[in-house]
């Protein structure tokens, strides 16, 4: 059982951590993308806008079941297999990628206008303003951000079963709830919620480091 | 220039004026009056809808953008809320312009300590904005805006964040760089107290547009419009003390005497002329209160007068002043 166990929970950090690093890769550019539409220091276009923030809402609002098995193609196309734990990385990067642009997006719009201006002021490019003004300056909140991120898929992660992709929520869901083995579901809920304040501290302190 | 918002909206309309250089121009008005549109035209945020704003001999919306960019370092600018970078060093935020212009490290790292050293601020190049107090901050604002090497520094209310003390060592630090570098200024402000400490010239705004403009001591003394009169006068306003005040009633049934405020403007000097009234008139004048400012070789300021109440005292104490460049506005009647 440890074995099982010890295996599920690689295969948490594994999908998670694949999850988490779209997320900051695709989501973050994609979130300062958002925000970059809505100003006019940057890139405004209202329309590609009013598309993008519909087409990320839709998709938000898809449960993540639901999306684990819209996304089937899409996992077939870049895994190969529509089976297993990398398999089960691909709807979890999805959502992430969503997430994680959402509140980058957020957390941009928390910044001062002023700061833009100031840059502008000082004859800064596009690139200049997102490199070294807005992104940094954001940063604190971006980490937060992640925390959450992270927090959230390990929940999702627990669907993984559905495709065959393994972790500690669908071994929580065969043994401890289908087989009725009360002792590994309180062994694994309690794996993660020592996992869960673990990244939440983490999280926090990084954050806390940032500030200035 | 004007400058337009939708349809017929005018933020500003058809304002003109010259800023040469090493002088300090302070453009005033109410919140709305279009100062910060104006502000934001000079450096090419913003491009007028109708005539242009040319720099050193060149027309702003003529460049291409790229060199907008680079004539935007020439044009340096501070701010309200000081727009420090709250995870970079003092240090670190004065380097920020010189990064992006792609100055080398070293060289970016000297004149940073040099700007800094400007401002009275050396001692401070490893604290983060957080913690430095709102006149420090203000001062690695203005090291930074420094570090380019402007040739014109634009001021956006730069000291209404701060407390009195404060405004007045930020308005010192200001005037020094305009003298030892020759660094020439345009500041937006509402209160008429710093165009007369710092500015050289003034521009009058009132609902987008000029509605005064000219040296600070020439349109101080001859106000020209409602607008400026008012706060020209706001700002020499002395109060009526309270002792006084409580007594006052609105007619002068009963009354003995009566109080008046005389606004000075360009009178040559106070006290001839209320020793004159006492002189001429055989008014027995005392003085209640008062400021008074020597400007550009003469008198601003208001005097609160109190007289005995006889037949037509208003009328001749306005007959006996007006000429003299002296308001008389009516306070009241004290028993």
């Amino acid at each position: 059982m440890t074995d099982l166990i010890l295996k599920g929970l690689g295969q948490t950090l594994l999908m998670v951590g694949v999850a988490t690093l779209a997320g900051f890769l695709v989501g973050v550019p994609l979130g300062t993308a958002l925000y970059g539409a809505t100003k006019r220091a940057l890139f405004q276009n209202r329309v590609l806008y009013a598309l993008a923030d519909f087409i990320i809402n839709a998709l938000r609002s898809i449960p993540y079941i639901i999306l684990v098995i819209l996304l089937l193609p899409l996992t077939r196309l870049l895994v190969g297999t529509s089976l297993g734990t990398w398999a089960a990385s691909v709807p979890l990067g999805v959502a992430a990628i969503l997430l994680m642009a959402r509140l980058t997006q957020d957390a941009l719009r928390q910044l001062p206008d002023g700061l833009l201006h100031a840059a502008q002021s000082m004859g800064a490019t596009r690139r200049h303003m997102i490199t070294k003004v807005l992104l940094p300056e954001a940063l604190p909140a971006l980490v937060s951000g992640a925390t959450l991120v992270i927090i959230n898929l390990i929940g999702f992660s627990a669907m993984a079963g559905a495709v065959g992709g393994g972790g500690l929520g669908d071994l929580a869901i065969r043994y401890g709830y289908q087989r009725y083995d009360v002792l590994v579901m309180v062994e694994i809920v309690a794996i993660l919620i020592v996992l869960v304040q673990l990244v939440q501290s983490l999280g926090h302190f990084l954050t806390k480091r940032l500030e200035k | 220039m004007s400058k337009r918002y939708g349809q017929d909206v005018w933020a500003l309309r058809h304002v003109t004026f010259d800023v040469n250089a090493g002088e300090i121009l302070g453009i005033v008005g109410k919140s709305g009056a279009g100062k910060s549109t104006l502000l934001r035209c000079l450096n090419g945020l913003e491009i007028p809808d109708e005539g242009c704003v040319s720099f050193e001999g060149r027309v702003l919306k003529e460049m291409p953008p790229v060199e907008l960019r680079d004539q935007r370092r020439r044009i340096a600018m501070i701010f309200q809320q000081f727009h420090l970078l709250r995870r970079r060093t003092s240090l670190e935020n004065v380097m920020l312009p010189l990064e992006m212009a792609g100055v080398r490290s070293n060289t970016a790292h000297e004149k940073a300590r040099a700007c800094l050293d400007l401002v009275g601020l050396s001692h401070k190049e490893n604290a983060y904005p957080g913690e430095l107090s709102g006149g420090q901050a203000q001062r690695v604002a203005i090291a930074r805006a420094l570090a380019s090497d402007p040739h014109l520094l634009l001021c956006d209310e730069a000291t209404s964040a701060l407390d009195p003390e404060t405004t007045q060592d930020i308005l010192a630090l200001l005037a020094h760089l305009n003298h030892t570098l020759g660094l020439t200024m345009v500041l937006i402000t509402h209160e008429m107290a710093i165009v007369r400490d710092l500015c050289t010239h003034v521009v009058v705004l009132d609902q987008g547009r000029v509605v005064d403009q000219g040296r600070v001591d020439e349109v101080f003394v001859a106000p020209k419009s409602e607008m400026t009169k008012s706060l020209v006068q706001h700002l020499f306003n002395a109060r009526v003390p309270r002792v006084v005040m409580e007594r006052l009633q609105d007619t002068p049934q009963g009354a003995k005497e009566l109080v008046a405020r005389l606004f000075f403007t360009g009178a040559q000097a106070a006290e001839p002329v209320i020793a004159g009234l006492v002189r001429d008139e055989g008014m027995d004048v005392s003085i209640l209160g008062g400021t008074l400012d020597p400007l550009g070789g003469t008198i601003c300021g208001t005097l609160i007068i109190s007289l005995p109440l006889k037949e037509e005292t208003l009328t001749r104490l306005n007959h006996y002043l007006t000429p003299k460049g002296v308001q008389v506005s009516l306070v009241g009647y004290a028993p």
